[in-house]
């Protein structure tokens, strides 16, 4: 028996569990919000302001570094990752904030526009408060924007770069990121639980919520409502479905005393991430007439080059800190005209200046004053750009359960499959060529770079997955609909970028948010016309 | 001691809270008992570092920011095969420097030490012996524990982030746009 009923069952609570919880229990719906981790607080189990030194280990405490889980999933082919935060929120906790809306020649390939995504962007932004400037590019639209937060003197030298390649006719632009951090006062009712940044970068565990995350603004503010339980510590184990499998009727889960419950809905909505999604689905077998969970799996992958920029050297140095490293982007890449060399688009994400975390530059050759002047030269005066490119959807990568290995819940684990494809390694190289022209051309000098890269060289981003449950109008070829609906299961949903059918050069999360926040309202739609329960 | 007048001017310039202990921590660093190293080794372990990452006109060395202490802990938390490695690379170490100059490396001139330190890191690109290999692993232990100390941070780098500010004013210099 189950313990209790509710309208909606939503598994997972980061960016697209937070919003469909936040967007169902304002609408008035009973919700159960099921998550596998603990509920963690600002301040006792995540903080900032720490120096290495205070540490004996020098390593000063990081979110991600701290909870990411390790072997929960078995990787097969070129080295993939798989990142998976359990705890209330999931990785938007810990997740950089880089808040990049999809343009319109990105929805080509998709079943919707992007006029139909717009106002859910809208939405998403203004509830999330996202700062930027108005950059007015074609396919990356400007969203509504809180004050900026402008680039340092480094990532001003590839602006320079990049506008001398342009005036010789090269098709690309360096803007400032957009990022999902209040830099005003918290002057809303929907920011009660947040601060106005401080630029104190560390921003992966923010712990003053200026930036957005699913604890400190869509999970209380459903809270409020009355309508919202949340289970934490409670891993979902199976999709449950009526006799003759045409109703999903909840979920079964552990709970952290080691039982087996059960939870009635009267819809499902699964909000996992790509690889956790898939495998719930599979370990189910539901939802899968199509064949296609677990398939048309996609990241984003690259390299790292760096530049070195001597008539810097003389400025101030002393906080370069601001909203985490990346400031800048360099975008507007192959949108208009397709390389010949690689299929799909990249990005390159840059930063710079001088830091006590992870980004600082540990290696120069020789030993004595010249390595030690170096360093301190590197270190102020260089740029990162990080290439995030979308690797190709092809049978190479895709999610599948393990025969051989269960994790403690007694679940197959997932095997995530990567082996990259000749145009993945072709486009890396396409980055490498361009970042050094642009480092060059903003006087400066190539401080590293992977130079002819090989398979070995690309590193796969491992929270970037999409794709496993792609939607589409064709049931056989797709797993949900246009509104995140199983083409199987009248009352089973996917809110998160598991659905994504096609995959641009821009961060995920945003996109996860508007189209999940649009699934729940779909959802609140057919309980208002009494087509579910 | 380097080390104290260090902390103390960084007590003054009101980077260190005077309260912290590290004053108290540099006074009690000439008696420092090492975990792991032997006080032979540890003695041989810093002159090293210092030689990697010496005090010059911009700031204090590795010495001064008591690497060897980091490396010390670090070894000692760590894994056996790591320990054996880092034994067997300071005995190799010392044995070059006496077969070279007949006396231990911390007994050295300084033009003594940059020679073996020179002949260490020849091939650093791709190194050949048990001894050129242990001089990437002191390198980057020296690097590590420099840049993630008081001195290396604040008055190598000058950083002096991790704190709140109003308004990030990022490049303020015409010339770099």
């Amino acid at each position: 028996m189950a313990e209790d009923q509710y309208d909606v069952i939503i598994v997972g609570s980061g960016p697209g569990g937070g919003i469909a919880t936040y967007a169902l229990a304002m609408a008035g719906l009973k919700v159960a919000l099921v998550e596998a981790g603990p509920r963690l607080q600002a301040g006792a189990d995540y903080n900032g302001h720490h120096w290495p030194y205070e540490y004996r280990d020098r390593r000063a405490p990081n979110f991600w570094r701290d909870n990411f889980l390790r072997g929960h999933f078995t990787p097969v082919g070129d080295r993939p990752g798989h990142g998976q935060i359990r705890a209330l929120g999931g990785r938007s906790v810990c997740w950089a904030g880089h808040s990049l809306r999809f343009g319109p020649k990105d929805f080509e390939s998709w079943p919707i526009s992007y006029e139909e995504v717009a106002p859910y962007y809208s939405r998403a932004e203004r509830l999330m408060g996202v700062y930027g400037y108005r950059d007015g590019l074609s396919n990356m639209p400007d969203g509504e924007f809180l004050k900026p937060v402008p680039m340092r003197c480094a990532e001003e030298q590839l602006r320079l770069g990049v506008e001398r390649l342009r005036r010789r006719g090269a098709r690309m632009s360096f803007v400032a990121q957009r990022k999902a951090m209040l830099t005003v006062p918290p002057n809303k009712p929907e920011w009660k639980h947040r601060q106005k940044c401080h630029y104190c970068g560390h921003c992966s565990g923010c712990a003053v919520e200026a930036k957005y995350t699913s604890v400190n603004t869509p999970i209380p503010l459903a809270e409020e409502t009355g309508n919202l339980t949340i289970f934490t510590e409670s891993m979902a184990t199976r999709v449950r479905v009526s006799a003759g499998g045409g109703q999903a009727v909840g979920i079964e889960y552990k709970a952290n005393d080691g039982s087996t419950r059960e939870l009635d809905g009267k819809a499902v909505v699964l909000s996992c991430s790509a690889v956790e999604t898939a495998r719930l689905l599979l370990v189910s077998d539901v939802g899968n007439s199509s064949g296609h969970v677990g398939r048309n799996l996609t990241s984003h992958f690259g390299v790292t080059v760096r530049g070195f920029f001597p008539q810097i050297l003389g400025r101030d140095v002393s906080n370069d800190d601001g909203t985490s490293y990346y400031h800048s982007l360099l975008t507007g890449l192959y949108w208009d005209e397709p390389s010949p060399k690689f299929e799909g688009t990249y990005q390159v994400q840059c930063g710079a200046g001088v830091t006590s975390h992870r980004r600082a530059i540990r290696t120069a050759p020789g030993y004595g004053r010249p390595l030690k002047k170096k360093l301190r030269e590197w270190n102020i005066g260089h740029a990162g750009m990080n290439m995030q490119g979308t690797t190709l959807i092809s049978s190479n990568k895709f999610v599948d359960l393990d025969p051989d290995r269960q994790d403690e819940f007694g679940m197959p684990l997932p095997r995530v499959h990567l082996h990259y494809d000749d145009s993945d390694v072709a486009m890396a190289q396409d980055m490498v060529e361009k970042c050094e022209e642009i480092i060059r051309a903003g006087d400066g000098e190539v401080l590293d770079t992977p130079g002819t890269v090989g398979v070995d060289d690309l590193v796969i981003d491992l929270n970037h997955w999409v794709g496993t449950t792609r939607m589409g109008t064709d049931s056989s070829s797709s797993v949900v609909d246009t509104r995140g609906r199983s083409h199987d299961l009248p009352n089973l949903f996917v809110a998160d970028a598991s659905v994504f059918p096609a995959y641009p050069e821009k961060n995920p999360t945003l996109t996860n948010i508007a189209l999940s926040w649009r699934t729940a309202d779909g959802i609140a739609e057919r309980f208002r016309r009494n087509e579910l329960g | 001691m380097m080390e104290r007048r260090t902390i103390l001017k960084l007590v003054a310039a009101g980077v260190l809270p005077a309260s912290n202990g590290l004053v108290q921590l540099a006074a009690a660093q000439d008696r420092y008992k090492p975990e792991f190293f032997s006080d032979s080794d540890f003695g041989l372990l810093d002159a090293l570092t210092e030689v990697i990452l010496p005090s010059d006109d911009h700031s204090p060395g590795a010495s001064a920011a008591m690497v060897a202490r980091y490396i010390d802990v670090t070894v000692s938390d760590g894994t056996h095969a790591d320990q054996q490695r880092w034994r067997a690379g300071l005995t190799a170490v010392s044995t070059l420097a006496r077969s070279r100059f007949k006396r231990g490396f911390v007994e050295c001139e300084p033009s003594q030490q940059d020679e073996v330190v020179a002949e260490m890191s020849r091939n650093e690109a791709s190194p050949q012996s048990e001894l050129e290999r242990f001089f990437a692993v002191v390198k980057r232990a020296t690097i590590d524990g420099y840049y993630t100390s008081q001195v290396g941070i604040h008055e190598e780098l000058g950083y002096k982030g991790n704190t709140a500010v109003d308004e990030f004013p990022g490049c303020t210099h015409g010339e770099h746009a």
